[in-house]
Order: C-alpha cells, then structure tokens, then sequence
C-alpha cells in the first residue's frame, strides 16, 4: 500500500515528514475480526466504534483495514447482528484481504 | 429537552453522519484505546474547520511521536499547566485578526484538549482563569481516571477505592482513599454557558453536545468518559461495554448544564447495581460488599441531588 494515500490532507502546522508517517499497527494484532458480509446489516457501527477508524465502508457492508488494524476486538462485540469474529492471527492465511 | 431552545445548532442524526476523519488511522494508541475513539467522535462532529491545542497526556504522545502526525487538522501540543492559557491565546489572537481585517473566517472553533490530570490537577487554574475570562473555546476533558501515559498513577479523578500504581493493594493500602473530584459540576460554577459529560458509546449524543459547546458563544466545558483497557485492567473489546454500564448505573450519569439550567437525560428509573460496573475490572477487583454498599448509597445520592437540580431548572422556567 502507498503510504501517501492516508496523508494527502496534511495539517499545515506540521513540519513531519510524510514518508515517515506510516506505522504498521497491523503487526500487532493477535486477533483478526472476520466480517460475515452476507450477516452485515450495514449499520456503520462497527465503523462508528472502531478506536482505531480503520473500518472501511465498502457500499454493502464494512471491512477492517488490516494495515492498521490492532484486534481490539470492539467491533466484534458491539456488533448487533454478531458478523463479526474474532479469529486467531495463526488460523488466517498471512494476506492482508 | 425544554432548554434546547436556548441553544440553536445543527444536529447530527444517524443518517447523516459525517466522513470527515481528524486522524489518520496507524496512532499508537492501546488496542481498544476509549479515549481516541472519543476523541475521533468529537472531532468528527466538529469537522474540518477546528484548531486543537492539546495539553500534554495520552492522546499526544500517541499521536504524535516526532517526525510523525496522526492529526489532519491545525494542532498544537503545550505543556499541562497552560493548555487553556495557550487556548485562550489562540481564540484573543484570531479575534484580533478578525477585527484588523486580516481574517474573515469567524467560523473556526478552537479546542481544548486535555486528560483528567492535566485538566483536574496540573491545568486546573489556567482552565479556571480561561472560563472566568469568558474565551469563545470548547473545552474537551478525556477523563479516563488516572495518570495513563506514564503508567497509571492515581489523579484526583480516580475513583475511591480503585487501584492504581501509587495506591497499591496490600496490608497498608487497598486502593484510592480519597473520593473523585466532581469536575463537571466545578465548571458548571463558573457559569458558563454550556456544561455536559458524554461517553464514546453513545456517539451521536457526545457529537452533538460538542457541536452545541461550538455553537454558544463563550466558552463550553465538556467532560468525556473515556475507558482505558489497560489501566482500568479489563479485555480491549470491553470498552464501549464499560462505558454503557456505567451509564445504566449512575456512575456517570449523562448530563448538561445549559446556562445554568440542569438537563438530565437517559436517566433509567431502574438503574443497574454498581458492582455491574466494578465487576468487569481488574481495578477493582478487591472490593469488599461493604465496599460496594458505600458506594453504591453515595452513587444513589449524588444522582438524587442531580435530579433535584434538574427539578429546579424546570421550575424556575415559568417565572418572570
């Protein structure tokens, strides 16, 4: 992924260099949040309550962004219809889809 | 709802939620962190056109560790002291340029951000003087009740009984002694025009609450439950748990103080009991049933008085 992607709207205070920006708070999830999208009711509050804003809408129903994605596991428990679970890191294959 | 009238804003509704994100995701904040999600929401209900000056603690060290940015909107990082001094600062220099002509966008809400200790303790006074003064600023206190960042020392906004690193369990000590500062209802002395406390899990209420602090004129206080997994001791996903819990049993009970007038709301006639609350975390873990019942009574009163003065806002509505 393009690290530049995420930083386009840079505050104009900031003097931070933007190749630098990017911290893989992936890697430290031990837990990965599997989302049923045949479940997903496209409520958005996974989306809503994701410490982390990593929950990407994707038009039916939401999907974690495994880049930054640090397996709190809020989503899976605040979610309504239960389409969320939260799987072993060691269980899931190593692609980030 | 009645005093809603004194304050004319744009809701937000579940429908219409805004896209706009103030921080970039990949912050070092704990999994589970209540306090940037806090955060998060209450930016996210201001939008785009915001200043944040933030006192030293949690949410700027994890946001912030030099050459890095999590933030996407104008930030600027002091020391605990003088957070709402520099607010203030902010707010007089922009109301200078605005009447030399050098700026014509009056629409820019400046935000204050801080911790419980950087708010109760160490930038207390400059907050107080800041308030009497009357600055046009929202003042946002992320209290999750203890000093976090530097690993979890007591603040006067831990609770009693709780257990912290500096108020240990063992033969000399079972936790806090002292009883938490009530900071809402200090800043609501000041009588400034808007007062509330809010929670990260009721996200559409703390939105809009900010978004009416935006809207007043003078300055808004407003006070943020914010659940910190890994001090209060309890699993990540249990954050927005906790923060409902503690709703349903009065331990935070969701309020505003607008002009002066109390306005009580989600308040349960049939309130969960408090060891609800204090048995999902470690931090409390050592109560006794006595315990409990302490503060159980002292939680049933301090909601009764609560109501009482919403009780005589209402009442004191129809006089002339």
């Amino acid at each position: 992924m393009a690290p530049h992607t995420y930083f386009q709207g840079e505050g104009p205070w900031s003097d931070a260099d933007q190749l630098m920006l990017y911290l893989d708070t992936g890697s430290w999830r031990s837990l990965r949040p599997v989302v049923d999208a045949e479940a997903c009711i496209y409520c958005g509050l996974c989306a809503l309550f994701c410490p982390t804003q990593c929950m990407i809408n994707k038009g039916e129903y939401f999907l974690p962004n495994l880049e930054f994605c640090k397996g709190c596991g809020v989503c899976a428990k605040e979610c309504p219809r239960g389409a969320i679970i939260m799987k072993p890191e060691g269980e899931c294959d190593a692609s980030k889809e | 709802m009645k005093a809603d009238k004194h304050l004319e804003f744009e809701k937000i509704t579940a429908k219409a939620l805004p896209e706009f994100e103030a921080l970039s995701p990949g912050h070092r904040a704990c999994p589970g962190c209540g306090e940037m999600l806090a955060l998060r929401q209450a930016l996210k209900g201001l939008g785009p056109n915001t200043i944040v000056v933030n006192a030293t603690g949690c949410i700027e060290v994890v946001s912030t560790p030099f050459p890095q940015t999590a933030w996407n909107i104008p930030w600027m990082h002091v020391a605990f002291e003088n957070a709402s001094a520099v607010g203030s600062g902010v707010e007089a220099a922009r109301r200078a340029l605005l009447r030399k002509g050098r700026l014509t966008d009056a629409d820019t809400t400046i935000v204050v951000v801080g911790g419980d200790g950087g708010t109760s303790d160490i930038g207390f006074q400059s907050l107080s003087g800041a308030l009497e003064r009357g600055h046009n600023f929202i003042y946002l206190c992320f209290d999750n009740e203890a000093y976090m960042n530097t690993g979890v020392q007591r603040s006067s906004a831990t609770p009693e009984f709780a257990w912290t690193t500096t108020c240990p369990l063992g033969s000399a000590s079972s936790g806090k002694t002292h009883k938490k500062k009530d900071l809402p209802r200090i800043m609501a002395a000041h009588d400034i025009p808007y007062v509330a406390t809010a929670t990260p899990a009721h996200p559409l209420d703390l939105m809009n609450k900010v978004r009416k602090g935006a809207a007043v004129k003078g300055p808004a206080f407003i006070h943020i439950f914010s659940p910190c997994p890994t001090g209060w001791r309890m699993p990540a996903e249990r954050s927005i748990e906790i923060a409902k819990v503690a709703v349903k049993s009065n331990i935070y009970p969701l309020y505003e103080v607008i002009h002066g007038e109390y306005v009580v709301k989600r308040n349960s006639k049939n309130p969960l009991p408090v060891s609800e609350y204090f048995k999902l975390q470690g931090r409390f873990k050592h109560l006794t049933a006595q315990d409990v019942r302490t503060i159980q009574d002292r939680v049933d009163a301090t909601m009764d008085r609560l109501l009482s003065y919403a009780r005589l806002s209402d009442d004191t509505k129809g006089r002339p």
